[in-house]
């Protein structure tokens, strides 16, 4: 399977935060198709293809979740935690991506079986770098879990 | 509220009115005051009758052994009077021979002061002894002649004062002296008054008690206390004399106004004759009285004792009861205050959890504009740099660097407010360690500078190792940022005695310092003393550091002198000292 064929599931309601995403994204090269859901509802309703995304192929998995944790409807902890409750999604990876470095959601992220946390610097220069770690790291030298 | 409780609370208030206290102790004092009068009067009562009772049996013995006397003269009298002879003289009116017989009666029964005989008519005609001039009288107006011609049967006198001289208070016996054909004549006995004297002497009538004697006609016949008292009082009339001489006995007490003193009189008639007796002794010399007075006084003393003993149980138990009064306010306000800490920790909870809220929001939503600033204005700078010039790129790099402060400024807030909120952990922190890993990551993060670190070995306290280690973060970080413009820089970091068994800990550098005069400044929050183009900063580390030393229990204070290094000292608190390890296997 080609490395771009992979899709990255982006969960995040601020439309800055999702340009930036996407464009540092862009600058470290990473050329895989992105796919955003704007509020905690919808990325379960793309992840399970239900609701809006009903049309959506279940086979096709994003290869990485970046999950903001303050989200409308549903909130980013919710979402993981639904996530790892259901059968098809439960070894998907898990990136929070997010501006929070409270202990606490730390500790319920990890408690929730997030695989990564990352607090998103203010430094674009830094988020920039972040995100290419990031991508390199989940996207090229992770080995995902067995489909 | 239960019931039960509502009834002890009003128990409770009950017994705060003072007023239930004096009526327990009206209640118990009646109680007892009854009690000891109803058993006063019994025993007064019982006493007095037994009192009474004894006065009374004086007067019917003295009654008695009057009756008895009385009674003797009359056989005497009577065993004359049937002599065979003397009754024929007396039949033939033979008086004078008659009379001889009798002549040595008087002096064999000194009692009789005179003895004569008179005929059925009363005319007296013959006497022993004899008197001149009497002889031939009539004495049918006498009572003796009333009193034996009523029924011919012996009779006994009133008293009476004698006609002839010596006129002395006598009484007579009469008995009539009878033959075949009916009264003959009459002997009389005339018995002095002054011989019932030995009579009653011989009667014992108590400790200044005394008796007399009350004839037929209510006169007092004999008076044991004046004996010589002239003439004859007249007592009839009196109510006592009256149910004398109407046979009725009794006893009482009350005021003599003879003697003029209040005494138990007991009065008892003479069996047969008509007279009474009346034994009377004073009231204050009655030993039945003293012992009954002697034994109230004792059952008074007794009873008040017991009233005292009440008074005492009921001031005692007043006692008792305001003590468990205090002791259950004690309580109640002990639950109260309670119940207030548990209230203000809950609202002091509600106020952390909005404070968490608030931080998590600064901590999420504050920096996302902030990045948006930074991350557009950096798109600005890459992807429109053909259309800006040097003064455009100059402001963007402008508002970068100020968004950056910024995002510092953020996260220094949020480690105060967590240095100020987050429960203290305390552990033994190897205080070395951290300052050694704290100058480490200084050296990767600006590997050009070159800083001689010192720090003392094996430092361990007792303390939250999170909280400590921001401490020694911002303490030898200022350092490291204080001394970027010495040649030559150096940081130490140490530890001295502080009083007992405390130590002092200390972070000093040969850097900027600061000037004295403004060192209460120092910890304050968003107090600077360089501006940010000589040394870069928030003014917020110092006042975190001071707020996690003072949570510790510590106090943290600085010295500098201008131009030659600062000294950052802190101390830990009472529970710094860090409990000897157990070993473990």
């Amino acid at each position: 399977m080609n490395m771009n064929e992979l899709t990255i599931l982006l969960v995040e309601d601020n439309p800055d935060d999702e340009e930036l995403t996407l464009r540092a994204l862009r600058q470290n090269n990473i050329m895989n198709m992105v796919d955003v859901a704007r509020d905690g509802a919808e990325a379960l309703d793309y992840l399970f293809c239900q609701g809006a995304h009903k049309a959506r192929d279940p086979s096709q998995k994003p290869a990485i979740v970046m999950l903001d944790l303050k989200l409308p409807k549903i909130d980013g902890l919710e979402v993981l935690r639904r996530i790892r409750a259901d059968e098809r999604t439960r070894l998907m990876p898990v990136v929070i991506l997010t501006s929070s470095k409270e202990e606490q959601d730390l500790l319920k992220s990890y408690s929730l079986g997030a695989n990564s946390y990352i607090r998103k610097p203010v430094d674009f220069n830094q988020f920039v770098t972040t995100v290419g770690h990031l991508g390199l790291y989940w996207l090229v030298l992770n080995e995902a879990p067995p489909r | 509220m239960t019931g039960l409780a509502k009834l002890r609370d009003m128990g409770a208030s009950l017994i705060a009115l003072a007023p239930i206290r004096w009526v327990a102790l009206f209640l118990v004092s009646a109680a007892i005051i009854a009690t000891a009068s109803s058993s006063y009067r019994e025993i007064d009562k019982e006493l007095t009758t037994v009192a009474l009772l004894r006065r009374e049996a004086v007067a019917r013995i003295a009654a008695t052994t009057m009756a008895e006397k009385f009674g003797r003269i009359v056989d005497v009298a009577i065993s004359l009077a049937t002599r065979v002879r003397f009754r024929d003289l007396v039949t033939r009116g033979k008086w004078e021979e008659a009379i001889k017989i009798m002549r040595d009666v008087p002096r064999d029964l000194p009692h009789i002061e005179r003895l004569f005989l008179t005929d059925a008519k009363g005319t007296l005609q013959a006497d022993v002894p004899a008197l001149p001039g009497v002889r031939g009288t009539n004495f049918a107006y006498r009572e003796w002649y009333q009193g034996v011609s009523r029924d011919w049967r012996p009779y006994v006198s009133p008293v009476y004062t004698r006609a002839a001289s010596p006129q002395i208070n006598v009484f007579a016996v009469a008995v009539p002296v009878k033959n075949a054909g009916g009264v003959a004549g009459i002997l009389v006995l005339q018995i002095r008054v002054e011989s019932l004297l030995e009579w009653i002497n011989a009667i014992d009538t108590g400790r200044q008690g005394f008796v007399y004697l009350v004839d037929s006609k209510g006169q007092v016949a004999f008076h044991s206390r004046h004996p010589d008292r002239p003439g004859i009082t007249d007592l009839s009339g009196t109510p006592m004399v009256d149910k004398l001489l109407r046979g009725e006995h009794g006893v009482e007490t009350g005021l003599d106004p003879v003697e003029n003193e209040e005494a138990i009189v007991a009065y008892a008639p003479v069996p047969g004759y008509g007279w009474g007796v009346v034994s009377q002794q004073p009231l204050h010399a009655s030993l039945a009285f003293a012992a009954k007075e002697a034994q109230l006084r004792r059952l008074l003393t007794g009873y008040g004792f017991i009233l005292l003993l009440c008074v005492l149980a009921i001031f005692m138990a007043s006692r008792i009861a305001g003590e468990r009064r205090r002791a259950e306010d004690d309580r109640r306000m002990k639950a109260e205050l309670e119940q207030r800490v548990i209230e203000r920790t809950a609202e002091l909870e509600v106020a952390n959890k909005e404070l968490e809220a608030f931080s998590y929001s600064v901590s999420h939503d504050l920096r996302s504009p902030l990045r948006s600033i930074d991350g557009f204005g950096q798109a600005l700078l890459e992807d429109c740099a053909s259309r800006l010039d040097d003064q455009g790129r100059h402001y963007l790099n402008r508002i970068r660097s100020s968004t950056q402060h910024m995002g510092q400024l953020i996260d220094d807030l949020l480690k105060l407010s967590r240095a100020t909120r987050t429960e203290i952990r305390r552990e033994p922190v190897d205080l070395t360690q951290l300052a050694q890993s704290v100058i480490t990551g200084l050296e990767i993060a600006e590997p050009d500078r070159k800083v001689e670190c010192r720090v003392q070995a094996s430092m361990v306290v007792n303390g939250d190792p999170r909280l400590l280690r921001i401490v020694l973060e911002n303490l030898i970080g200022n350092a490291w940022k204080f001394t970027s413009r010495t040649a030559q820089a150096r940081i130490d970091m140490a530890s001295f005695p502080d009083g007992a068994d405390n130590r002092a800990y200390y972070v000093r550098d040969n850097g900027a310092g600061f000037d004295m005069a403004y060192v209460d400044k120092l910890f304050g929050v968003f107090q600077r003393l360089h501006t940010p183009a000589e040394f870069p900063g928030t003014g917020i580390g110092l006042a975190t550091v001071q707020r996690i030393i003072h949570r510790h229990g510590g106090r943290a204070w600085a010295e500098s002198e201008g131009g030659k290094g600062a000294s950052f000292y802190f101390t830990l608190g009472p529970f710094s000292r860090p409990t000897p390890q157990k070993e473990q296997s």
